[in-house]
């Protein structure tokens, strides 16, 4: 069975003065499934999300979405193409309303420098973004302001301004860091029902559960992709074995 | 209660504040402080959608300040427009320069956006300070009184304090709604987004820099009106509207009344004005009292007056 590729990389590299954290990267992620991205500490998961998200620019390569080549776009205009990311550190608006950080979110997609409406009689995207916060499980939270969530149900509510642009492709970065047990089992669980129609990218630490849910799994070691394959494949894999697994 | 108390001061903040301000020639000890205040209260409301809706500190506002107090004084010397004219020309001056200054300003943040707001109002000062024959240079611009306005069947009298001041009361309460109308939009929101996180406002989509431009020459346009709506007050355009006293003078207004309020600005205006007004008649070392007062809101009421009262309304 073939796949269509969401995005593609081609000869990525990333270096920090003499540092090189990303070298010659090539590979391509499948649509429609959800791909974890795993290695050892420094193994440049994290430049390469950051280069995928258009966060930082690439020193060399190229990066493609459905095609297209998004290297050179900038990163606002990400969402607008159906790219969404979560950030690793707990990244809201903490004092807004919770509702309020989805709606702002969703409005990005509508009306950005419209200045004279109400913004709350925007009734359309009050509801969406209420729609939204029960996606995630934060309908009850609406009213309270961001910062005043408990962390997991901080990380939650990023999902959901995440998932305000509708993206056809959506970027995890460790969204369980700091979570208690349930909660990472939740936000599993939440994300295995988000990847049934949209192609998930997600960065992890924690390597049992992630096998689980995942795939297609892309594995990284000093700045280079080791292995790609199912987690069957990457688990038999001997170069994975000595590097990663192996160690625990 | 608080609740309500809170809910109900914003939505009805505009009111709220056009109220306060019809109220105050009657609190104040002479009408001329009170026209002061309405003035530079919408000076600080102007710089405080920057500051404090925005996140963004400038030091360089006296530049839309002075420039609109110039455009409105330059339209009546030497063009020959009436008052609405001036205001109007004044305005456009101002938001000229805010247009000028933001293409550099906005690239930087925070000390730096600071630093260069503050070189280029300099700048501004310099060359309407040598603009000799145009401006007046250091003697300030004069000869600007506008002693009545003719509606057809009532003429405003000018000259009469408390006609004047509600009057300028009209130009201001107008400036306020609008204001008020552009925090409540959807870019009230999206500035908003951006001074809370900017990095996740980049994320959801908004292009940071466009936004954050429209919104100083935005708060450039209201600081220009204020501007313009001063030099018709006292009928002068002194050099030293321009110069970076004016642009800290507005910064410590917003602080002391509370950033990010609406009303705020005023209180800050009118306890720095006040200050000026009953410890200078003892002392011309007023500064000092104004001074010390800031440095203890600072310490112990960093979100000002206002600010507190809200903090403590919905709490």
């Amino acid at each position: 069975m073939t796949k269509n590729v969401i995005l593609r990389v081609e000869g990525l590299t990333k270096k920090f003065g003499k540092f090189v954290a990303l070298e010659n990267v090539n590979v391509s992620f499948p649509e429609g499934q959800l791909t974890a991205i795993i290695g050892p500490n420094g193994a440049g998961k994290s430049t390469f999300f950051n280069l995928i998200s258009g966060e930082i620019s690439p020193s060399r390569g190229k990066i493609y979405y459905y095609d297209r080549d998004i290297t050179d776009v900038p990163q606002y205009k990400f969402s607008k193409l159906g790219i969404a990311k979560s950030f690793q550190i707990t990244n809201i608006f903490p004092e807004l309303s919770t509702l309020e950080n989805v709606r702002i979110a969703i409005q990005a997609m509508h009306s950005k420098y419209q200045l004279w409406k109400n913004r709350n009689e925007l009734s359309s995207l009050r509801d969406e973004a209420y729609d939204l916060l029960g996606v995630v499980g934060l309908q009850d939270r609406a009213k309270r302001r961001a910062d005043t969530l408990a962390h997991g149900e901080q990380r939650s509510l990023e999902i959901a301004i995440a998932l305000a642009c509708n993206p056809r492709l959506l970027l995890l970065d460790e969204p369980t860091a700091g979570m208690s047990p349930e909660e990472t089992v939740d936000l599993m669980d939440l994300a295995t029902k988000l990847a049934v129609d949209r192609t998930i990218l997600i960065v992890e630490h924690k390597m049992k559960l992630i096998m689980g849910i995942s795939h297609h799994l892309v594995v990284f070691h000093q700045g280079k992709l080791l292995a790609e394959g199912s987690p069957d494949e990457v688990r038999n894999n001997d170069d994975v074995k000595r590097v990663y697994l192996g160690s625990r | 209660m608080r609740q309500i108390l809170h809910d109900w001061g914003l939505r009805y903040r505009t009111i709220f504040t056009g109220i306060s301000l019809a109220l105050l020639p009657f609190i104040t000890p002479h009408d001329a402080l009170a026209t002061n205040i309405l003035i530079f209260g919408l000076f600080a409301v102007g710089f405080n959608l920057l500051f404090g809706y925005l996140g963004l500190l400038s030091f360089g506002h006296a530049a839309f300040f002075g420039g609109g107090a110039y455009g409105a004084g330059l339209a009546i010397a030497h063009l020959d427009m009436g008052f609405l004219g001036a205001v109007c020309f004044g305005v456009l001056l101002a938001t000229g320069l805010s247009i000028i200054i933001g293409i550099f300003a906005i690239r930087s943040k925070g000390i730096y956006f600071a630093m260069i707001t503050l070189a280029l109002a300099q700048l501004v000062y310099y060359v309407f300070f040598q603009m000799t024959s145009l401006t007046g240079g250091e003697n300030g611009l004069r000869g600007i009184t506008v002693k009545s306005i003719d509606l057809g069947y009532y003429s405003i009298n000018l000259l009469n304090s408390k006609e004047k001041y509600y009057f300028l009361f009209i130009f201001v309460f107008l400036a306020l709604a609008l204001v008020s109308r552009i925090l409540k939009s959807p870019f009230g929101g999206a500035i908003e987004a951006i001074r809370e996180n900017e990095n996740r406002a980049v994320a959801c989509g908004y292009n940071v820099k466009v936004t954050k431009y429209i919104a100083f020459c935005i708060s450039g346009g209201f600081c220009g009106l204020a501007g313009a709506l001063y030099a018709l007050h006292i009928s002068i355009v002194p050099i030293d509207i321009l110069h970076y006293q004016t642009s800290g003078m507005v910064v410590m207004m917003a602080l002391l009344g509370g950033m990010g309020s609406f009303f705020g600005p005023f209180i800050g205006a009118a306890i720095f004005l006040l200050i000026e007004d009953v410890v200078g008649v003892w002392t011309s070392y007023w500064q000092l009292v104004a001074g010390v007062v800031f440095i203890l809101f600072v310490l112990y009421f960093p979100k000002g007056i206002w600010g507190s009262l809200v903090d403590w309304a919905r709490r």
